[in-house]
């Protein structure tokens, strides 16, 4: 019809169907979210007796050098999930999508472990990195190399470990959704590409890859997600240490407002995490609006 | 693709999986043993079919509520966040409106926040609301979610505009397009969707923790983690067997799911 | 329509949060609300009372607290105690801080000191010394004064109760020992360093340190004569000075690293490690022996035996105690009161250390009935032999943030060389001092 039309219109019925999902987020989400905002003024004597103290959460927060820490381990952490998450699914949802036989029973088998609890799976992981007798020092003694490597021993191993379990837990999930991505490009684009004499690293580059990208945006925000939800991988396999070696934020305001019960200064870290991820929501989309390409 | 490279890929791809896998072939095979060979280097790798654990493990807990729990809320959290993701993804992609890509941006940026920082707050709403110790405290917050209305804007986006005003054109209205056009083709991502969803419900643990006070409201992972540790130690074969208890009905609903998904977009076959 | 539904949830949504304040806000006016009309009139009432117990009891101590419900059912047919098992702090932290914050806590819970003194000043924690006094209360000296004085608060009176308490002691490998050509186990600290590297050889290390918590280490440390908190409540110094207690307790324990006679491990593994023979030496508490006994499966003879001691011979407790919360009923205060007379009493007791399989008796007038027990099960026997060494972990405010974060961490860079024990201690003293100037003292 006037489709010019159309795209400028405010049309109010779209709220009814918004309706639904927006009053659980507001409830649910929205409104704590501005109460914690609200708790970060007040200093609590464990979650009783509010007294206003003005912006001393945050001012303390600031002066703190775990915190400042744990906004390095989380980009660190974050980062590496996110590149390695969303690489390694790629590579295995290319060579699973380019029609081998049997990809479905590999697609199966990657996903296990995201099925599994993880309580359950990084009890055995933890397992795994121990020192001496940990199965990965095992094998290396097999090879004849060192096997004295405490896994979670040093700050930076463990936080390396706690990254490999991270991915280990969501590349099925990750992978499902490439190959998702990849069923809805046209056969007819890589066969033309084939058929032009484009090797095969050329038809994925110029064909799959940007045709691609609404799911590779969708893959790295999910891994973000993942990235910065993870709390019960660290708690089982490192509680925030060695040396809060991998306290990341949302281990510290976990441990602050639940094991400390400073429930203020928690709240203040929450804050700032929120505004972080505003920030960072922000600038993706700037970037996926030039980069990312949804098709005529 | 050429022969050396396929065998290749294959030898990756098996490589990969027995990695992948090995962590979890331990788990079972460790529910298996006895506690001398648990967890020795290479003693638990071959079961010995004890299934003394699993008697155990079953006998300590009561299993089939907790399971019962767990699948019913998975299942019910799963479909009323799936009918409100699609419809809100709906209105955002296909109902124009100046707002959409605030709300939108403002869905995503919340749904990134632990829920451990919120938790005190929600707690709070579900002491109002008479919620404690009941499943609504443990369904309805998680009824809308953010990653599932972004999944399926994501995909809503790839569908040409035209196809809705040609539909609208026809009479067919947009609740009718929405169900008749876009669900049926949007199934696979459904899918998709539909497991994340569910194991987003099947693994939370704190927060029924928080709000529940006991077995008949609690889910599996709350059963599940008072085997993990006593303050003094873990009984590491029973816990292995509890483990696999809470896990098989995971992977049968998964290779359920899974044939879902494979058949539904080899049926479609969306286009881009 | 939708806009004025949303306009009336945000109006929900600012109430809410006022009134959260402002029920916060009451707390303070009045601290201790139902319990300050003094003791809960009488321990006979005739009608039926249920009272909810939050608690860590899980896996088998799930089914020796049932049965002391079970017999206390029995004793008191009007009282139903209903037990909420959780699996360890961290789950009962958030769930408890929630609860009190939402003004719903449990009648019962396992509390640990530290948190109760927050609780006290709150108002949260019944106050138990009137019941203790009252007509249906008992008498404390046949309790362990050890063990009491960690629920006893500096304005005297007494807040929690002890209930699963362990004493850290050594198990040793007899087999390992013999070969090795050890007749006994290592009295001093000498002994102990040098009885490990015997046992050491390259690439297996004799002691398997656990450090989930800190107390295996803070028994070195009390045997050095240490004391981390000066009578005022605040960081003792002296602890923490470059020739004191934290240094030389460190630096036994990083020298027998850096030798290979002792190794880091995480989580519980240092068990495991055990059983299967590849350390001989680990430190844990009473409650270790069931699961050691299971993994070890007579593969080889354990041993148990006290620490060996330094300047001093000490231990330390780990362990849970009882709290009572004041937003309970007086019916359900004197209830749980009831509860927590009959787990400590003797019968309690008693029934607790043979079927816990872990726990020591909080009282000193059980061991004599025991007798048949203790010589079948020697971790509690010799546990009971350091019992009067032990001690139990400070209970200032700012403690439980110290003890994980601050000393663990010294613990931990020492270990993995990443800090000398006495540039450890130096920092750990500074962030000590800001977190008493912080949280408070008692």
């Amino acid at each position: 019809m006037n489709a010019t039309n159309s795209a400028t219109k405010n049309h109010p019925i779209g709220f009814l169907y918004l309706l639904p999902s927006l009053s659980i987020f507001l409830v649910f989400w929205l409104i704590p979210l501005v109460m914690v905002g609200g708790f970060s003024f007040f200093h609590f004597e464990y979650g009783l007796h509010p007294t206003w103290v003005g912006v001393a959460q945050y001012t303390s927060l600031f002066q703190s050098g775990l915190f400042w820490q744990s906004i390095r381990v989380t980009f660190t952490f974050s980062i590496a999930v996110v590149l390695g998450g969303t690489v390694i699914s790629l590579l295995f949802a290319t060579l699973l999508a380019s029609g081998l036989k049997g990809q479905g029973i590999f697609r199966s088998l990657f996903f296990v472990p995201y099925v599994m609890p993880v309580v359950a799976t990084s009890a055995v992981w933890l397992w795994m990195y121990q020192p001496n007798n940990g199965i990965i020092d095992e094998i290396l003694g097999v090879f004849g190399l060192n096997r004295q490597i405490g896994w979670v021993n040093t700050p930076h191993l463990a936080l390396v470990s706690l990254i490999v379990y991270t991915v280990w837990l969501s590349f099925g999930f990750t992978t499902l959704l490439f190959m998702a991505g990849m069923t809805n490009i046209p056969k007819e684009l890589t066969e033309a590409a084939a058929v032009d004499g484009a090797n095969n690293w050329r038809a994925f580059w110029h064909v799959t890859w940007p045709l691609l990208s609404p799911t590779t945006f969708f893959v790295l925000v999910v891994n973000l997600i993942n990235a910065f939800q993870a709390f019960t991988q660290i708690y089982a396999l490192t509680r925030g240490g060695p040396v809060n070696g991998t306290t990341t934020l949302t281990y510290f305001i976990y441990e602050t407002a639940f094991n400390y019960f400073h429930f203020g200064a928690a709240s203040a870290g929450a804050v700032i995490f929120f505004l972080l991820i505003v920030t960072l929501t922000g600038i993706q989309f700037l970037i996926s609006r030039r980069a990312v390409y949804y098709g005529a | 693709m050429r022969k050396t490279n396929r065998s290749f890929a294959y030898g990756f791809l098996v490589l990969s999986a027995i990695i992948t896998l090995f962590p979890i072939w331990w788990i079972f095979s460790t529910s298996f043993e006895t506690n001398t060979r648990a967890y020795s280097f290479p003693g638990a790798l071959v079961p010995q079919f004890h299934w003394q654990n699993y008697q155990t493990a079953w006998s300590l807990a009561p299993w089939g509520r907790f399971l019962a729990n767990s699948v019913g809320m998975g299942l019910v959290t799963t479909l009323l966040a799936l009918l409100t993701s699609l419809l809100a993804a709906y209105a955002l992609v296909f109902i124009p409106n100046r707002l959409n890509k605030l709300i939108f941006s403002l869905i995503l940026a919340t749904m990134m926040v632990p829920f451990y920082s919120i938790m005190i707050p929600d707690y709070l709403i579900v002491r109002d609301l008479g919620w404690l110790n009941s499943y609504m405290a443990q369904v309805i917050p998680f009824i809308a979610n953010g990653f599932a209305i972004f999944l399926f804007v994501q995909f809503m986006r790839s569908f040409p505009k035209e196809l809705q005003d040609a539909a609208l054109m026809d009479g067919v209205g947009r609740w009718g397009y929405l169900w008749k056009i876009l669900v049926p083709n949007l199934l696979p991502a459904i899918n998709t969707v539909g497991v994340y969803l569910f194991l987003l419900s099947w693994n939370a643990f704190l927060w029924p923790l928080v709000v529940t006070n006991g077995p008949t409201v609690q889910p599996i992972q709350v059963g599940l983690a008072n085997f993990l540790s006593t303050a003094n130690g873990t009984d590491w074969t029973v816990l292995s067997a509890a483990a696999a208890i809470t896990t098989l009905p995971m992977l049968i609903l998964y290779a359920f799911a899974q044939r879902q998904i494979v058949e539904s977009v080899s049926r479609t076959g969306i286009k881009g | 329509m939708s806009l004025r539904r949303k306009g009336k949830a945000s109006l929900t949504a600012a109430s809410a949060l006022l009134l959260t304040l402002t029920l916060a806000g009451c707390g303070s006016q009045s601290p201790a609300p139902s319990n300050s009309g003094g003791t809960p009139s009488t321990g006979t009432a005739t009608q039926p009372v249920t009272l909810t117990f939050w608690n860590e009891m899980t896996g088998p101590y799930e089914k020796a607290l049932n049965g002391e419900i079970q017999q206390f059912h029995k004793l008191h047919p009007n009282i139903t105690v209903q037990s909420v098992v959780v699996p360890n702090d961290a789950a009962l932290e958030p769930k408890l801080l929630a609860a009190v914050v939402g003004q719903q806590p449990p009648t019962l819970s396992q509390v640990n000191p530290p948190w109760a003194t927050g609780f006290i000043q709150t108002g949260s924690l019944v106050n138990l010394t009137p019941l203790i006094q009252g007509t249906h209360g008992f008498s404390l000296s046949p309790y362990y004064a050890n063990m009491l004085s960690p629920g006893k608060w500096p304005d005297g009176n007494q807040y929690l109760m002890p209930f699963n308490l362990g004493a850290a002691i050594m198990y040793y490998n007899k087999q390992q020992f013999q070969q090795a050509g050890i007749s006994t186990p290592p009295k001093t600290w000498a002994e102990f360093s040098q009885d490990a590297s015997k046992l050491s050889t390259h690439g297996r290390q004799a002691f398997a340190i656990t450090l989930v918590h800190t107390y295996p280490w803070l028994a070195f440390f009390y045997q050095a004569g240490g004391d981390f908190v000066n009578p005022k409540g605040m960081p003792n110094a002296a602890a923490f000075a470059p020739n004191g207690p934290g240094v030389r307790a460190l630096t036994l324990w990083s020298d027998m690293v850096k030798n290979g006679s002792a190794v880091l491990t995480h989580g519980y593994a240092s068990q495991t490690n055990f059983a299967n023979g590849t350390s001989s030496i680990l430190i844990g508490t009473t409650g270790f022996y069931p699961y050691l006994q299971q993994s070890v499966n007579n593969k080889f003879p354990i041993g148990e035996a006290a620490l060996p001691g330094d300047v001093q011979q000490a231990t330390s407790l780990f362990g849970g105690y009882l709290g009572i919360f004041s937003k309970s009923t007086p019916a359900q205060q004197q209830a749980a009161f009831e509860f927590v007379k009959y787990l400590t009493s003797q019968q309690g007791t008693l029934y607790w250390m043979e079927h816990s399989e872990g726990y020591l008796p909080v009282r000193t007038d059980v061991q004599a009935q025991a007798q048949s027990f203790l010589a079948t099960h020697p971790a509690q026997a010799v546990s009971l032999t350091v019992l009067p060494t032990a001690k139990m972990a400070p209970k200032v405010a700012w403690w439980d943030e110290f003890s994980q974060r601050v000393l663990m961490n010294a613990i931990t860079s020492v270990l993995i060389n990443k800090a000398t024990p006495v540039t450890a201690m130096q920092q750990a003293y500074t962030q000590a001092v800001q977190l008493a100037q912080k949280d408070g003292t008692y």
